[in-house]
């Protein structure tokens, strides 16, 4: 009996020892948790256990090794997801001596030491979308990634994320070949006119269908186009009038493409039918002035009542910071976006799940709920509202960022 | 006047020539010197090199010598082995920084550099009065893979074997100097497509198909010849790592400026690192890394990387990275058998002990103070740079 009891003291002491070895566990406790997946907490407790979240209400029981972060009365909600964000790379987005280069891979540039990196986290980003640049129509393989980590390989969240094609005259700014010059140069290079950008997209379909039937040899380019086309790879297209958001809808149906529509700034205009057609966007970038050249490309105006209007038809809206860095950050974006007709939830929803769910990386980041990614903001007051400031981010449980 | 200027001119040409006409004829003698640093065996007091054939033949810990010897007396010197420059790009004619990188073509692993070599180019005889003897000639950083490297002795000669290794390997660039505005590659995402891109193609040559560039990459890919990975940042060098992993070449990491702050993973994978320089001007966050990556395992060894900087900064860049937590025993290494190690010439170069080349430095202190100077430098046992009074 009594060496029973000994063996049963053991039994007990051996599981709190090893959760001791961890002690990895910190509670934040707040006034008013938005967990977005579900209703507001009042007064409740997030407990964090090996970065993720282990539980979340009202009536948590702190375990006596957890270090507490009271957060008082403040606001507390999940960390923001960009899924078009200034991206992190050193140099040129673009490999320009192409105009289709489906293999590129973005993620294979990234650069962990980036300021603009820095600027995110600040602004409440914890999960973004990194995609090549606008000056080829077929341009790369984005990359999801969180703003941590020493090098590369560990900031990704999800490589191959995003498959990224430019309509509108991106693409072709600048191919055009001067009268009195012979066509020689490097840069003068195809497509210079909108019907050739969606030649040359449904002749790469074209291609990747031919590819994925027959038996060829083995070719890269080729073999991502065919895995898009199978849905394996989302594909992001980056248009903003609605002249090229119909023709893009056409080639979609032709070849059973499922889509993402980035910026779209005309997207009001085709509402309907990108509700039909169960067709996410992702709105942005916002900014006040256009100030660069970049901001006065066609299509590329600022229409503050797309996001409420768009939502309104039933199309799934997510806003983004958008690529260049003079851009809006995400929270005064969702807060521009109510302002003009946007409901107060679907603003919410448009800069944490619901690009959670178009990135596809729902199950880690987007909310808190148990079991996800502990990425957190700790604000001083209602998120939507320009005079709040983020006071605190928390990455994978750590806090990467506190104001001062 | 005139007279002394012509006799000083005189001795100094008779020193190059002299030996140059001595040619393969045996050059054998005995140095007595003050104190000998063999790096691989400790430093010796008093001791005594006896030189035959072009040869070390011995090392002796006492002063005795040998009768019907010719004696050197450097008794109140200091003799360390011909230092290694373990990257470097001197001896270009024309514009040499221009003549280092064949921009138009971005990817070209059958072009040598030794081809565009002159050994008798005025930085080459520069370098060996400072007391580099053997170096790594490399192409530049403005291709992703840029050519064969090769590995020469700086005292050319006719009949004697100057050239340690005609391919030593094949430099790859992951730099952002690689890319250019109006070439193949012009983004760093562009830059990793391509060199996978050509990997690959390495890996699919047969023996049969008639392609140079295909043989040699072939050649990197089968992990026979190194790949010298030119990475800076801490981006270049992950991304450096990514393929070395994938195609599990044999590599050296060049450049790794920032290497320390991904040691553990340069450690991890075994790769030497050739690094510098560093120069008087550079930060003291600079100048801490190579004892960072040193006391963390790696295999350090320094460049000048010359004509970008002079070739006294190879010996400089040793001293004030030892000023900066480096041990000095390290640094040493790094200047001498640590390059002959990573190039693969251990066996006859990088040390003063038996069997080893004759290439000694003799210097007037202390290899590691910016205040000694080299007195004399010998390569295969000819006097080939002798320090003249003013």
């Amino acid at each position: 009996m009594k060496g029973c009891a000994i063996l049963l003291t053991f039994l007990l002491l051996v599981p709190v020892s090893a959760a001791r070895g961890q002690a990895d566990v910190t509670a934040i406790k707040a006034g008013k948790i938005l967990t977005i997946s579900g209703d507001p907490i009042a007064d409740g407790v997030i407990l964090i256990k090996n970065g993720k979240i282990a539980d979340i209400g009202t009536e948590i029981e702190i375990p006596e090794d957890a270090s507490v972060m009271d957060a008082g009365q403040n606001v507390v909600m999940p960390g923001l997801v960009d899924a078009r964000a200034v991206p992190p790379v050193r140099g040129d987005l673009n490999e320009q001596s192409s105009e289709m280069t489906p293999a590129l891979r973005i993620s294979s540039a990234l650069d962990p030491q980036s300021k603009a990196l820095k600027r995110l986290v600040q602004t409440g980003v914890t999960t973004l979308l990194i995609s090549p640049g606008p000056r080829n129509v077929i341009g790369g393989l984005g990359v999801v990634v969180k703003p941590t980590g020493k090098i590369p390989q560990e900031m990704v969240v999800k490589d191959d994320a995003a498959l990224t094609i430019v309509m509108d005259l991106d693409s072709a700014y600048g191919n055009l070949v001067p009268w009195y010059r012979s066509p020689n140069n490097f840069y003068y290079r195809r497509p210079t006119t909108r019907m050739a950008i969606i030649w040359m997209l449904r002749k790469s379909f074209f291609d990747a269908r031919q590819y994925a039937t027959s038996k060829q040899e083995q070719d890269a380019a080729l073999g991502i186009l065919s895995s898009a086309l199978e849905d394996e790879i989302p594909i992001h297209v980056n248009v903003r009038r609605a002249i090229n958001i119909r023709t893009i809808l056409k080639i979609a149906d032709q070849y059973g493409l499922q889509l993402i529509l980035d910026e779209c700034t005309e997207g009001y205009k085709v509402a309907d039918k990108l509700a039909r057609k169960n067709v996410p966007v992702v709105l942005g970038p916002f900014y006040y002035y256009p100030r660069s050249s970049g901001q006065m490309r066609e299509g590329r105006k600022v229409n503050w009542n797309n996001a409420g209007l768009l939502a309104s038809a039933g199309v799934k809206v997510a806003l983004a910071s958008g690529e260049r860095p003079e851009s809006i950050d995400l929270l005064t974006a969702a807060t521009f976006a109510v302002r003009h007709g946007m409901q107060r939830d679907e603003a919410l929803k448009a800069v944490t799940i619901t690009p959670a769910e178009i990135l596809r990386v729902a199950d880690k980041v987007g909310s808190l709920e148990k079991g996800k990614d502990a990425d957190i903001l700790i604000l001083s007051g209602d998120p939507l509202n320009v005079t709040t400031r983020i006071e605190k981010v928390i990455l994978n449980g750590k806090t990467v960022y506190t104001a001062d | 006047m005139k007279k002394r200027i012509f006799l000083s001119l005189w001795i100094t040409l008779s020193a190059f020539c002299h030996s140059a006409t001595a040619g393969d004829r045996a050059q054998n003698f005995a140095i007595r010197a003050g104190k000998i640093w063999t790096v691989t065996d400790g430093v010796i007091t008093d001791g005594v090199i006896i030189v035959r054939n072009g040869k070390i033949q011995a090392v002796r810990n006492k002063p005795d010598v040998p009768a019907k010897v010719k004696v050197l007396d450097m008794s109140d010197k200091h003799v360390m082995p011909g230092m290694i420059d373990a990257h470097c790009h001197i001896g270009l004619s024309l514009n040499i920084l221009a003549e280092m990188d064949e921009t138009v073509l971005a990817v070209a692993p059958d072009m040598q550099i030794l081809d565009a070599f002159n050994p008798l180019a005025d930085d080459v005889k520069k370098a060996l009065r400072s007391g580099v003897i053997t170096v790594l000639l490399a192409p530049g950083n403005k291709n992703p893979i840029a050519g064969q490297t090769a590995v020469v002795k700086l005292y050319a000669n006719k009949t004697r074997d100057w050239v340690l290794r005609r391919n030593a390997g094949v430099k790859f660039s992951l730099r952002d100097e690689a890319l250019m505005f109006d070439r193949q590659p012009t983004s760093r995402a562009g830059l990793m497509v391509l060199v996978r891109e050509r990997l690959n193609e390495g890996k699919a040559h047969k023996a049969e198909e008639f392609d140079p560039a295909g043989e040699v990459l072939k050649r990197v890919v089968d992990a026979d010849l190194p790949a010298y990975m030119c990475a800076y940042t801490v981006d270049e060098i992950a991304s450096a790592m990514t393929i070395i992993d994938e195609y599990g070449l044999n590599a050296v990491l060049v450049g790794a400026e920032q290497g320390d702050e991904v040691v553990d993973m340069i450690a991890e994978r075994k790769l030497p690192v050739i690094y510098g320089p560093l120069l008087l001007f550079s930060k003291d966050k600079d100048l801490r890394r190579a004892g960072t990556m040193a006391k963390n395992g790696v295999k350090l060894a320094f460049a000048s990387a010359a004509p970008k900087t002079t070739l006294n900064d190879l010996r400089t860049s040793a001293i004030l990275a030892t000023r900066y937590g480096l041990s000095p025993e390290v640094a040493l290494k790094s200047l001498t058998i640590n390059p002959a190690e990573i190039l693969g010439i251990a066996d006859r170069v990088g040390s003063i002990q038996k069997g080893r080349d004759a290439d000694l430095v003799i210097l007037n202190g202390d290899p590691l103070q910016l205040t000694s100077g080299v007195e004399m430098v010998i390569v295969n046992g000819n006097i080939v740079y002798q320090r003249q009074e003013e």
